[in-house]
């Protein structure tokens, strides 16, 4: 492939280009109720390029024949020539040349599947004895290999291992069914089995269901509220990561995902007390959503986006960086190699307090301890949300006492983070899969925080 | 071009057991507007190999995209087969001989593509309804599909055109309309233009919305948004997840979990619409199935192994391990919606909705969050809009309560949150509205 001669066309023809040759290998496993559904390999090279000139055109393709390509390429040109002019002015960046990679213990092209599916099946076997009738495994290891080149001469190439499990249980205790599932993910290789600690999480999780599947509903009203790093991480994600996308503020998602509440001339107004910092950063090493370099050659960075309670810097790609007049801050990202680049998370998480959980409980008289959650949801502008509890417990006097079933909190973003009282020492995260775009695009990210606490919230 | 009853016949030869290959040619165009602006166009070609392989009960899943070493990929994927664990659940491919349905590809929609001037009939629809700013998606696409199994083989190709328009009005309210079809003359009712006209009406209702109010509403559903949710729902009426457990249609086949109004089928072999499949994953004809009929669960959707495993025949839904719905249909009533709305007393008129998710996948609890136009009727008429209210409910206890399903149906497809689907207006009473305290 002579990518560097179709750059030179893009180059002579139109006033910026990029190509992404992407390679993605897959291995996925399936295990549903002790019985091995699905075995998939897939390994695929996908090639795709992006022309600006009076505006964007994106082509991809599968067919990596050299005609194919220049014929792919041409069409790009002549597309992006021949729309409606469009004003588009990219931010300046450097120009990169290097290369990174992810690191792995164990390797993923060597791991045996035998082992895979050993350790699934013992995960399975020890659900069963305890009496755990629903039962869903899966695991995906995927090697995600990018070569980038643009025209204004950046080239990196970028290697990313990653592993990715998820399971979903259900118990049913005295016939009260209680469903739970959490997604574990990171990158590099199987060395995450061993640090998840897959058998005794899942057990673990199972002996909560069945209490919880018994546990009594709260009279609602308002009380108090400490909510645990799974919840405080999906908090995160959604009611600061996806508000504070710059495709959203402008409007480029309006008729998918969404718009925001939060609008390009709110940097320094506050949403909640000043006890609260929401980052994005996808510089932590073996996080899920990691990456050295953006999907247009931008440095990845840790960002800011709540600080101290006031709305601090939105994620941008160049374009949306352009037109706000400042530098990305490298948050274009693609799933696939037929995707577009667009602005994204990756590790989005409340930054850690000064307290310790006890501390946090002690002057709590009546209230709740959620833990983990179930059903979730937010509105399109990313201020209405409902978070359920899965682990859920009464707080009296001070302590942790029954669980309690399915606790409902219904609250938008500025009534959620202006009611943080205290944030804890503690950062957990937590791997989830992020959708957005059109076609949808599902990326590898994380969230997380500490147990934060609440004052005063409305409960049902 | 992959002649898939050679690469068959070469699997059978390397010593697999059952196989099936499907080889997909695929050219998508897309083209993105916002701000009342194209963004980007975009343009997905696609060449792909599906293969399934067995041997005895091993089972082995892969896809290419890259034909050079086609005969070295096709020993290896033999040799990984002979290593896998053993599927206990599969039973085999469909070996009844098939006889297909004609199928033509409408000719004006395959040549039917500047997708530029389909955004700017949708912006300009909207437009002229009074919208301040419009967004929305439309595709294109040409697909040719061959598939070959031990004992079938059969063609197909198809195209078809869909397209969403969100709109909206001067106080930045949105309203939404979407549409999908495989016939080029139903554009002609439902060109983009009307469709962008369609979402600014909606936008222009909707006004200043005031805040929702809680309760239990009778609530009249847009095809739009009952799509949504029978997108949902549809899914769980597959026998793997009733198998699995997690499905409210769990235990229920041959009992009542709708009112008599409730008719769903999965109906592929619907022409018009983007759904239409010829064929299943195993080679099976698709037909139109009915999930539920008169509020009573007729059957789950099956592939071959899952039909067995229950001794019922496949209904051409496979996915292979998983059995999907292609073509959500549901049966229509008689009467038009302006008579149902009219007949309204006090309840809501519901667009669009998303974020659907479950707490209880088993029984059906779940919320989700209505938008793009959500209105209070009274005594027949709307008499103002609201924001900020999420349906808190029960899908069963949903299907149990629908009223009325109206005359009127419409093909709506949109985003990720419904899929390709023939839906009436449907009233449900008293759906329990919550919201944010």
């Amino acid at each position: 492939m002579d990518i560097e001669r179709f750059l030179m066309d893009i180059e002579k023809h139109a006033r910026y280009g990029e190509i992404r040759i992407m390679r993605l290998k897959r291995n996925m496993l399936i295990i549903k109720n002790g019985v091995i559904s699905g075995i998939e390999s897939t390994d695929e090279t996908g090639f795709a390029v992006r022309v600006l000139d009076r505006n964007f055109s994106f082509f991809s393709t599968s067919n990596l024949d050299e005609s194919n390509l220049k014929k792919t390429v041409d069409r790009a040109i002549k597309t992006a020539k021949s729309l409606d002019k469009r004003e588009i002015k990219l931010s300046e960046e450097d120009i990169i040349k290097d290369s990174w990679d992810v690191s792995e213990t164990q390797k993923i092209d060597d791991f045996p599947l035998e082992e895979k599916v050993s350790h699934l099946i013992d995960i399975d076997k020890n659900l069963d004895s305890i009496g755990v009738p629903i039962r869903m495994q899966f695991l995906r290891d995927k090697i995600t290999e990018i070569e980038y080149m643009n025209t204004e001469g950046t080239r990196i190439n970028g290697r990313l291992p990653s592993i990715f499990y998820y399971y979903f249980i259900g118990v049913i205790e005295n016939g009260n069914f209680e469903q739970g599932s959490q997604e574990f993910g990171r990158s590099g290789g199987y060395e995450a089995l061993k640090e998840w600690n897959l058998i005794d999480t899942t057990i673990e999780e199972a002996k909560k269901l069945k209490k919880i599947a018994l546990g009594k509903k709260i009279n609602e009203g308002k009380m108090d509220l400490i909510v645990g790093p799974e919840v405080s991480g999906i908090v995160a994600h959604e009611s600061c990561g996806h508000p504070m996308e710059s495709d959203r503020i402008m409007g480029r998602e309006a008729a998918q995902a969404g718009e925001s509440f939060v609008k390009q001339n709110m940097i320094g107004e506050r949403i909640g007390s000043d006890k609260v910092n929401v980052v994005d950063d996808p510089t932590i090493e073996h996080s899920f959503g990691y990456y050295k370099y953006d999907f247009e050659g931008v440095k990845a960075r840790k960002r800011y986006l709540y600080k101290n309670g006031k709305i601090n810097e939105f994620l941008m790609n160049r374009e949306f960086a352009g037109m706000l007049g400042q530098k990305s801050n490298a948050a274009a990202r693609s799933s696939e190699w037929d995707k577009e680049p667009i602005v994204r998370m990756s590790t989005t998480y409340i930054e850690p307090g000064d307290y310790n959980l006890d501390e946090m409980l002690e002057d709590i008289k009546y209230g709740i301890f959620m833990n983990s959650f179930t059903e979730w949801n937010i509105d399109d502008i990313r201020f209405n949300e409902k978070y359920v509890g899965r682990e859920a417990y009464l707080i009296e006097n001070g302590e942790i006492k029954d669980p309690v079933k399915r606790p409902v909190l219904e609250i938008t973003t500025t009534g959620f983070y202006s009611a943080v009282d205290a944030v804890s020492r503690d950062l957990k995260f937590f791997a989830g899969t992020c959708g957005k775009g059109d076609p949808m695009q599902g990326v590898d990210v994380w969230m997380g925080g500490p147990f934060v606490r609440l004052r005063g919230i409305y409960m049902r | 071009m992959v002649d898939t009853e050679y690469v068959v016949k070469k699997l059978l030869s390397l010593g697999a057991d059952e196989v099936s290959v499907i080889y997909v040619e695929r050219e998508m165009k897309q083209s993105r507007f916002s701000n009342s602006k194209i963004d980007i166009i975009l343009n997905y070609q696609e060449n792909s190999l599906s293969l399934f392989l067995s041997k005895g009960k091993k089972t082995f899943f892969t896809t290419i995209r890259n034909f050079n070493k086609l005969e070295s990929h096709l020993e290896d994927f033999v040799k990984i087969l002979n290593k896998m664990p053993e599927n206990k659940d599969f039973v085999g491919l469909n070996t009844k001989k098939q006889s297909y349905r004609s199928h033509e590809p409408d000719g004006v929609l395959m040549n039917m593509d500047d997708l530029n001037y389909f955004s700017k009939r949708a912006i300009e629809g909207a437009q002229e309804k009074g919208a301040k700013r419009v967004a929305g998606v439309i595709y294109h696409f040409i697909e040719s599909i061959s598939l070959s199994t031990n004992y079938n083989n059969a063609m197909d190709k198809n195209t078809g055109l869909f397209f969403s328009v969100r709109a909206f009005n001067e106080n930045g309210f949105p309203g939404q309309s979407a549409f999908h079809t495989s016939d080029h003359k139903m554009l002609d009712d439902y060109d983009p233009y009307f469709v962008g006209e369609e979402a600014a009406d909606y936008a222009s209702l909707m006004g200043t919305p005031k805040e929702g109010k809680e309760g239990k509403y009778d609530v009249l559903f847009h095809p739009l948004c009952f799509g949504s949710l029978i997108s949902y729902s549809a899914p769980m009426a597959s026998a793997y997840n009733v198998e699995t457990g997690m499905s409210f249609f769990t235990d229920t086949l041959g009992k009542k979990i709708g009112s008599d109004e409730l008719n769903l089928y999965d109906d592929p072999t619907m022409e018009s619409g983007v759904g239409f499949r010829l064929f299943d994953d195993e080679g099976t004809e698709t037909k139109k199935v009915p999930i539920i009929e008169k509020g009573e669960v007729k059957t789950y959707l099956h592939n071959f192994s899952t039909a067995s495993r229950q001794k019922t025949e496949t209904t051409g839904n496979a996915g292979i391990i998983n059995p999907q719905p292609w073509q959500p249909v549901m049966g229509n009533g008689r009467r038009s919606f302006d008579d149902m709305i009219g007949d309204m007393k006090k309840g809501l008129f519901i667009v669009n909705t998303w974020y659907t998710r479950f707490q209880d996948y088993r029984n059906g609890d779940f919320s989700t969050i209505p938008r793009d136009g959500i209105f209070l009727v009274e005594n027949g008429e709307i008499v103002e809009s609201w924001k900020g209210i999420r349906i808190s409910d029960n899908l069963p206890r949903i299907f149990s309560a629908i009223k009325e399903v109206s005359l009127e149906r419409m093909q709506v497809k949109w985003w990720d949150e419904v899929m390709p689907s023939l839906i009436p207006y449907v009233w449900v009473e008293n759906v329990n509205i919550t919201k944010a305290r």
